[in-house]
């Protein structure tokens, strides 16, 4: 397994994240209606509005899996973070980052991971828009625009929290 | 009321649909793609004001506000019998089946439908749509 790398802009990252005064917040329906949404649309068993904190990945809104936070070591959103355009994971177990992973060797068994970054309008990477299957599947060039409309959703709901949090 | 961004020569497609998720989607996927350039209404009275307002190439209607969208699509006709047009509803019954196809609707989605399809009726529509060409000269 290879932990997520920490991005060159972790500082300025965490502060923006700490501002919006998400984090350990209970559940809002305007984020979970865009998840349920996602694992309609996609067909996938789970389903997230993840945010990576300093040492956790810890979710706004999640379907399909009991764990609210996982450490961020084993979190797929901190790769998610890394990369300009969504994370493709078709199957975890082919993938060195991810093979011996415990979220995809036990409980909840990832196997698919598709995350599109939730980056706000002035570039810092918070978290991802993600799905997850517990079999190896593809996205295609529709599912992945589909994806990112949602994510751009979930942005603008951010936003939103945001101009309300300053 | 939004109009998405001016791409290009992509055929302008109105697409009338209440749900804000699925009508803002449609219109973000379908800019991604490059397939239409689409221009949303949440109502019928928004959607026929845009509609005598600018010439559109499609039209994707949600029949959410029943016999008026079906009227609707009756006065179009007269003006533009050429016209590309689907429909998205909960629910039909024959006698709304058969209004539909006498007006040459392309397709009938029915909900509950996946974006994807969505899109896919969209890019049939375009397909079909005759682009204005208009001369530079």
């Amino acid at each position: 397994m290879i932990a997520a790398p920490v991005p060159a802009d972790e500082d300025a990252r965490l502060k923006a994240l700490r501002e919006l005064l998400i984090l350990d917040t209970p559940p809002e329906e305007r984020f979970d209606r865009i998840t349920r949404f996602a694992m309609s649309e996609f067909e996938v068993p789970m389903a997230s509005v993840s945010l990576v904190d300093r040492d956790r990945q810890w979710a706004k809104s999640s379907f399909g899996f009991e764990a609210a936070e996982t450490p961020r070591d084993l979190s797929f959103c901190g790769h998610a973070i890394l990369e300009r355009q969504t994370l493709v994971v078709p199957d975890a177990l082919k993938d060195p980052r991810f093979r011996d992973n415990p979220m995809v060797n036990g409980p909840p068994w990832v196997r698919f991971y598709a995350g599109a970054v939730l980056r706000m309008p002035y570039g810092m990477a918070l978290g991802a828009l993600c799905l997850m299957d517990r079999r190896p599947r593809q996205i295609d060039r529709v599912g992945l625009a589909i994806l990112c409309s949602l994510r751009d959703l979930v942005v603008e709901e951010l936003v939103r929290r945001e101009e309300v949090a300053s | 009321m939004t109009v998405t961004s001016v791409q290009g020569n992509l055929p302008q497609l109105l697409l009338v649909e209440p749900d804000n998720m699925v009508r803002s989607t449609v219109a973000s996927v379908c800019r991604g793609l490059d397939l239409a350039q689409v221009h949303q209404a949440a109502s019928l009275a928004i959607g026929q004001q845009m509609l005598q307002a600018q010439r559109m190439d499609a039209l994707l209607l949600s029949l959410a506000e029943g016999e008026a969208a079906v009227a609707l699509i009756e006065r179009l006709r007269e003006a533009r019998p050429e016209m590309p047009v689907s429909v998205m509803t909960a629910s039909a019954d024959a006698d709304t089946v058969r209004r539909l196809k006498a007006l040459g609707i392309r397709r009938l989605l029915l909900q509950p439908f996946k974006i994807r399809d969505v899109v896919m009726t969209v890019e049939a529509l375009c397909a079909i749509a005759p682009l204005e060409v208009t001369s530079g000269s």
